[in-house]
């Protein structure tokens, strides 16, 4: 046991000073502490602030590229966005973050927004409406399927994003009918993939629906 | 058993998220400290058994569009060797975490699943659980006599008697620790144990209690820290008080109010008996049945008010913040003492002692006692050690023995 003569205390410590009056202690040979030694976390800050640093290195060149090259067409702010859209996934996975499902979906959501935008920004074409949007929509509800069949379990902590996607997978055909969008193959497919999502919630997880929203909307 | 698929947070619990930060992440840890290096194949055995009997610790938390809630989860909690810092965040699914080290179990709890003594009563049952595995006793577990759904109870709501008349009360602008903090986030742990029966006889000197003479000699030694000019405002110690000891509540979830002692120091050279006579008096005044009654039903009103409730999670967690951040202005540090762990004796020798540590965004103090071994733990951020040390000597003055302080201090690998 070490001891500390000035606070007159025996000492369980790894440090080689008091932890009250910092004066050094005579540390034993066999001294095992109550506490383990642990990483400090500084490193992971550190790193973090690395990618991050390099993250606004090559968003400052991706402008510096669009200004000298081609000052006419924006690009950058596309490209600027997703480099910082890809920051934010990779700090959520370091902090340990496992709600893949819902960072899928929120990607899907910006990558959705940002194809309208640039879309728009070049004289609306409807490529983002037309293509972009209903593709997401099946590969979402796709692997919302699979994933019923291959963990259950994790479809149903995800159901909330599941109802989220359903509605998502009518949107395209909203938007033919504002004349937003054309009725083509994918969006047919969207639709589809909405209704046998849909049928499939009300017949297996009709009970199951009922408790969610009074969970998810209780006040 | 089945049990509930989800329930909504308690009073207390509704507030943590939103003052969950890197600093403060308002995960508590309690500590037993056993005779023996722990077995962890049996500790996970004893785990698997206890949470047979507290279902309601498997629940994890969830946004709902205006509130949290608490949802049952499937995960199996693994019993793993201590590799964290004491009061770090839960990364995991589960509220809560089970972990040792050579002789030590600690539990350690996200204050939304439950409060101090609800989680002792389940630390305790997983310690006599292990304990009667291990030695083979084939003793009963010393259990309460309440049952699941009990033990689960939301008790803010069952003892709420709130009319809709709201009275906001002015707080006065406490005095706060404004030392130097450390760079990084873990906690700063010091332990001190020492001889219950000792601190029982200075307690009896100054003609009061152990809560009182450990708040009083608290507030002295942040005194003695403090400089002249910031004396002007009053020093507050926020104490949990256990609401279980007023209403008849078995709920091992949320179920305490805060009150906050103060005590006004006209100079630096105070006199413990001074500090002792005001303290007692508040305590005194504030805790009678009435008066708690009446703060639980104010606690109780906000959660009723229509606008406060359709507002969005998001929107409310911020405002949550902001109001509890208001709520501590008053607040220099806090003292949680979770009071004397009794088992029954065939348990109880083959333990060493419990302790408890909270996260705090500063300082904070816990109090526990275990036969004759009283452990304050203070938990810290600031690199001065000053408090600590004024308060050692302070209680140094009413005991014999050499005291024993266990920290983690030294114990981070850079």
């Amino acid at each position: 046991m070490k001891q500390c003569k000035k606070c007159h205390i025996n000492l369980d410590t790894f440090a080689n000073q008091c932890p009250l009056c910092n004066s050094a202690i005579e540390s034993s040979p066999d001294f095992q502490s109550s506490y383990p030694m642990i990483n400090d976390i500084i490193n992971k800050s550190l790193f973090r602030k690395i990618v991050f640093f390099l993250a606004s290195l090559i968003s400052l060149s991706v402008i510096a590229l669009n200004y000298f090259l081609t000052p006419n067409i924006r690009w950058s702010f596309f490209a600027v966005l997703q480099i910082f859209l890809s920051y934010y996934v990779f700090y959520n996975i370091l902090n340990g973050q496992r709600k893949v499902i819902k960072l899928l979906l929120a990607l899907s959501f910006v990558i959705t927004f940002l194809s309208i935008f640039w879309d728009i920004y070049t004289g609306f074409h409807g490529w983002s409406t037309n293509y972009v949007l209903p593709s997401l929509c099946i590969s979402y509800g796709t692997f919302m399927l699979i994933l019923r069949f291959v963990d259950y379990f994790a479809f149903r902590e995800n159901s909330s994003y599941i109802y989220l996607n359903i509605c998502l997978e009518f949107v395209p055909l909203i938007l033919v009918s504002l004349n937003y969008a054309k009725l083509n193959t994918l969006i047919y497919l969207a639709g589809f993939f909405g209704i046998i999502n849909l049928l499939i919630l009300i017949v297996f997880d009709g009970s199951d629906l009922k408790e969610d929203i009074l969970k998810k909307m209780h006040f | 058993m089945k049990r509930r698929n989800w329930y909504a947070l308690d009073n207390s619990a509704k507030i943590m998220p939103s003052t969950t930060t890197n600093l403060n992440t308002n995960v508590f840890r309690l500590t037993c400290t056993l005779n023996d290096n722990v077995n962890s194949r049996l500790l996970q055995e004893a785990l698997d058994k206890t949470l047979i009997e507290y279902p309601m610790f498997l629940y994890t938390m969830k946004n709902g569009v205006f509130w949290h809630y608490l949802e049952k989860s499937d995960y199996k909690p693994l019993v793993k060797e201590e590799n964290d810092f004491a009061c770090s965040k839960l990364t995991g699914e589960l509220l809560f975490k089970v972990s040792y080290y050579r002789k030590r179990v600690h539990l350690e709890v996200y204050h939304v699943l439950a409060d101090g003594h609800g989680a002792m009563e389940f630390f305790t049952y997983l310690i006599c659980s292990y304990i009667n595995i291990k030695e083979k006793l084939g003793l009963d577990i010393p259990l309460n006599d309440s049952s699941v759904s009990e033990k689960e109870k939301d008790d803010f709501k069952t003892f709420d008697k709130s009319k809709f008349k709201i009275k906001i009360e002015n707080i006065k602008k406490g005095y706060k620790l404004k030392y130097p903090k450390k760079d990084t986030i873990n906690h700063d742990i010091i332990e001190m144990h020492l001889p219950v029966d000792q601190i029982k006889k200075a307690a009896k000197k100054y003609e009061t209690t152990i809560t009182i003479y450990l708040t009083a000699t608290y507030i002295k030694s942040i005194i003695e820290n403090a400089r002249v000019k910031d004396l002007k405002r009053p020093i507050g110690i926020t104490i949990p008080v256990d609401l279980r000891t007023i209403f008849p509540s078995k709920t091992v979830r949320n179920f305490f109010y805060t009150f906050l002692a103060t005590y006004k120091a006209q100079e630096k050279e105070v006199q413990i008996e001074d500090i002792i006579k005001v303290i007692a008096e508040q305590f005194k005044n504030e805790l009678t049945k009435e008066n708690l009654q009446k703060k639980l039903n104010s606690y109780m009103l906000i959660e009723k008010v229509l606008v406060i409730r359709i507002i969005p999670t998001f929107i409310k967690d911020i405002a949550l913040k902001f109001f509890a951040n208001q709520g501590k202005k008053g607040q220099t540090s806090a003292l949680s003492n979770l009071g004397i762990i009794r088992l029954p004796s065939e348990y109880e020798k083959y333990i060493s002692s419990f302790c408890a540590i909270a996260s705090t965004e500063d300082q904070q103090l816990t109090a526990c006692s275990f036969k004759n071994n009283l452990i304050l733990c203070f938990s810290s951020h600031f690199i001065s050690k000053d408090i600590e040390k004024n308060f050692l000597k302070e209680i140094q003055k009413d005991i014999n023995s050499q005291i024993l302080v266990i920290s983690n201090i030294g114990s981070d690998i850079k």
